[in-house]
């Protein structure tokens, strides 16, 4: 079996395990359409801003988040299950599991965003449903991006649980809060200091989430350079948790363990 | 009573070796209180809440006290599906004092995470007396003892199927926050969510939470009936995860 | 050309040699047994082979292939069922034996009526649909070998395979190690069962401490021990001391005990060459044989002559 089909087989059969996980899709389905259907809402009746418009397309960006940052958490179970040892043994390349865990983190977090997608353009009507669609090969590279994120934490938490999901924690209620999905930049821009400003800006997830609004939501017409600067956003963060991932099991190939 | 706090310093020394896990939720709180409840707070337009930040960081110390009472749970649950129960089982301990060991434990955990964000708060709203200072901490205690009941009680759905177990109470959680007053009055709430929030036993502990510390009453639920609910809520839960312990956890296996 | 070589293979762990210059051969469809206790250096050699591990210094290679340099092709001739079942905890059996099966380029036509034939043989037809966490550690293990089994690789590597397995299971799980290998896989098998061990062995390689002991098979590995084989017999003879000196002059004999004038008790080498000449001299002596009992020794027996210590007391070492 050639190289490609043993990394799309290892990708398929990790995407599959994402939505086998009963509690992690209650969490998640949860967790995101109670923010869609009542905190969006109920923050609209106490603010003059239409907040609900504002939030609704941010949650399908927070649901892609927190579905590629499970990739880490599969990536943590595979490692102190052994089962790493177990796709060591196949026919593929350390560089092909890699390649196999980011697509399958990529994939799953993109079909989990489509669903949110779906309800959220029931709920807040698009004016550009179609430009939707156009968007969702870029919320496929962020998911990737995201993924390698949680690759590299869980390459360097994995020999201890409560080191990952302390350090995941810290950095998803960060990477959240610095940046444009719960409150304008205008607002941002009142009251962090400029270098923070700059990160808020840079953040993929700001960029996603504005491009999603702008150009689904809203309406107006893509501006090819918002989409690009997605792109060199997400990649970036793509390819630091390969290496790191990659690193990972070079380790565990020479000292038997991480 | 000594093989009790035996137990429960031995279990949470191994808890709190390393305590990232304590050090995040408070690196945790921190930003969130800083950076977000700062920026909702300032798109927030309503006259009855003079200050969100303050008003969410009560929101945020309600929902530690949360997953803390959760956690208490998931760790009996824990306890079951790695094997442990059974040697807990035979300890030359009653069945009582065992629960009681839970408890104790999961009030030292409460404590422990509760420190830094509660400390937090009470500066952030300043100008409090000693009376209401521990007045909230024992609400939040007695709140946090009465959901850890209703984890515990929930607890021995795991005994079936762990899978189940964590589905149903993490999927609860969330929603529980969601349709309370953790983040929102409840004059703000839309009228069919409003009907489900007062059923959410958060609603009682952050509404009198936020009465002692002195938020705008008119905004919150009145103190008889909340205090009633949660001491309702904590008698019956305790009350019938003890007795589930004693009754029901022998012989069972995990899931 | 051997389907397994190593030489001067040698992996550490900072001051600690898990494998020290070790030479091991296997040559082409035989069923190698690697006998050791825990911490002898097994596993550390089977990783090695699978290309899981990375080895310190040395050479290793497999159907001719270096694991350093040309390990993806390693992988694609061997297949290997660890010592702990591994499993992707919310995925069926039929699910994890499908995909290994794709994966190692089993035909679509095959896998279907291969798969079925594995799990009836190994009663895991009844657990086909239940998930991974939930499955027993005996049915656990026997998911494990069955990869291999619907596989067959080139080169299969068990590691201590039916390890949680009662002995119904035990003996089929041979009897498809034995037909894997009758297909014309070569076959490495780890263990620290001896039964296991003389039940499959065409050769046996003994590892003590990361090093290499012995290699022979199972026959030349007991007859090696000077006095191993134990003749009891049970005589009516008129001159026991005679008796016994005649005996004591057959070639091969180590020792001979008698508890009474009837019982004796013979320390041989080879049982086989000395009972015949043992009842010549009875018959010469007139003496009458009631029962003769021949017990060969053991596995055991083999890693104590040649470690001195027992393979258990070298897993407490």
């Amino acid at each position: 079996m050639s190289e490609i089909r043993v990394i799309l087989a290892l990708a398929r059969n990790d995407f599959s395990y994402f939505f086998r996980t009963k509690w992690l899709m209650a969490v998640l389905l949860s967790l995101n359409l109670s923010d869609m259907l009542v905190v969006a809402l109920v923050y609209e009746r106490m603010m003059t801003f239409d907040y609900f418009a504002y939030f609704v397309p941010a949650v399908i960006i927070m649901g892609l988040f927190a579905a590629s940052m499970d990739t880490g958490r599969r990536i943590w179970l595979a490692l102190r299950e052994n089962v790493i040892q177990y796709e060591l043994s196949l026919p593929v390349s350390t560089q092909g599991i890699v390649i196999a865990y980011l697509l399958a983190g990529g994939a799953a977090a993109l079909v989990y965003a489509s669903s949110l997608m779906a309800i959220a353009l029931i709920v807040l009507p698009a004016n550009a449903i179609w430009t939707a669609l156009v968007l969702l090969p870029f919320l496929f590279v962020l998911a990737m991006g995201l993924a390698g994120i949680a690759a590299t934490l869980a390459a360097i938490a994995s020999t201890h649980g409560e080191f990952f999901f302390a350090f995941q924690n810290i950095l998803q209620v960060t990477l959240l809060t610095l940046s444009t999905v719960y409150y304008p930049i205008e607002i941002i821009q009142n009251y962090l200091p400029p270098i923070l400003v700059t990160v808020v800006s840079a953040n993929p997830l700001s960029l996603t989430v504005e491009a999603l609004r702008q150009f689904a939501f809203v309406g107006v017409p893509i501006d090819m350079g918002s989409l690009a600067n997605i792109l060199l956003a997400s990649l970036p963060f793509t390819i630091i948790g390969a290496l790191a991932y990659w690193s990972a099991l070079r380790k565990l190939q020479v000292n038997g363990k991480l | 009573m000594r093989n009790v706090i035996r137990l429960v310093w031995f279990d949470l020394k191994a808890e709190l070796k390393p305590p990232i896990w304590i050090i995040a939720g408070w690196l945790v709180f921190l930003v969130r209180i800083g950076i977000y409840g700062a920026m909702i707070s300032q798109l927030m337009t309503v006259a009855e809440i003079e200050d969100y930040s303050s008003f969410f960081a009560v929101g945020l110390v309600i929902m530690i006290t949360f997953d803390m009472a959760s956690h208490t749970g998931r760790h009996f649950v824990e306890h079951a599906h790695e094997g442990r129960l059974p040697y807990l089982l035979s300890l030359p301990m009653p069945r009582s004092k065992l629960f009681l060991t839970i408890a104790l434990q999961g009030g030292a955990e409460l404590a422990l995470m509760l420190a830094v964000p509660l400390s937090v708060t009470l500066l952030i709203i300043g100008n409090l007396s000693w009376v209401s200072i521990i007045a909230c901490v024992l609400t939040l205690f007695w709140l946090g003892f009465g959901v850890a009941g209703l984890m515990l009680s929930l607890s021995f759905i795991a005994f079936k199927s762990s899978d189940l177990y964590t589905a149903i109470v993490t999927g609860l959680s969330t929603i529980i926050i969601r349709f309370s007053t953790v983040l929102y009055p409840l004059i703000f709430l839309p009228p069919q969510y409003a009907v489900a929030a007062v059923f959410s036993p958060l609603t009682h502990g952050s509404d009198l939470v936020r009465l002692i510390l002195g938020f705008e009453p008119s905004i919150l639920l009145n103190p008889i009936y909340t205090v009633s609910v949660l001491v309702a809520l904590s008698v019956s839960t305790l009350g019938l995860g003890l007795v589930l312990v004693q009754r029901l956890v022998e012989g069972v296996k995990s899931a | 050309m051997h389907a397994v070589e190593t030489k001067k293979l040698t992996k550490r762990y900072g001051k600690t040699y898990a494998l020290k210059n070790l030479d091991f051969r296997i040559k082409k469809n035989e069923i190698m047994v690697l006998l050791g206790p825990n911490g002898s250096g097994k596993t550390t050699l089977l990783l090695i082979l699978a290309t899981v591990l990375k080895p310190t210094s040395g050479q290793a290679e497999v159907m001719g292939l270096d694991v350093s340099t040309q390990s993806t092709q390693v992988r694609k001739a061997l297949g290997i069922a660890f010592q702990d079942a591994r499993g992707f905890w919310r995925h069926k059996p039929a699910d994890l034996l499908k995909f290994h099966a794709n994966v190692c380029g089993v035909s679509k036509s095959e896998q279907a009526p291969l798969i079925e034939n594995i799990f009836k043989d190994l009663e895991l037809w009844g657990a086909r649909n239940k998930l991974f966490m939930h499955l027993s550690g005996g049915q656990a293990k026997r998911l494990e070998v069955s990869k291999l089994f619907v596989q067959r690789p080139r080169f299969a590597i068990f590691d201590e395979p039916t390890s949680q397995v009662d002995l119904r299971g035990k003996r089929k799980i041979w009897a498809q190690i034995l037909k894997l290998r009758e297909e014309g896989s070569t076959i490495l098998v780890a263990t620290n069962e001896v039964r296991e061990a003389e039940y499959l062995a065409d050769r046996v390689t003994v590892l003590d401490e990361g090093e290499h002991v012995v290699c022979d098979t199972v026959r030349q590995l007991k007859d090696s021990i000077t006095g191993g084989d134990i003749v009891e017999l049970e005589i009516d003879t008129p001159d026991t001391a005679a008796l016994k000196d005649s005996l004591r002059g057959i070639e091969g004999t180590v020792k001979i005990t008698n508890s009474d004038s009837n019982n004796f008790k013979a320390y041989v080498s080879m049982a086989e060459s000395w009972v015949p000449r043992m009842t010549d001299i009875c018959y010469r002596n007139k003496a009458h044989i009631h029962s003769i009992r021949v017990t060969e020794p053991s596995l055991d027996d083999v890693f104590l002559h040649f470690t001195g210590k027992t393979l258990r007391e070298g897993a407490n070492a």
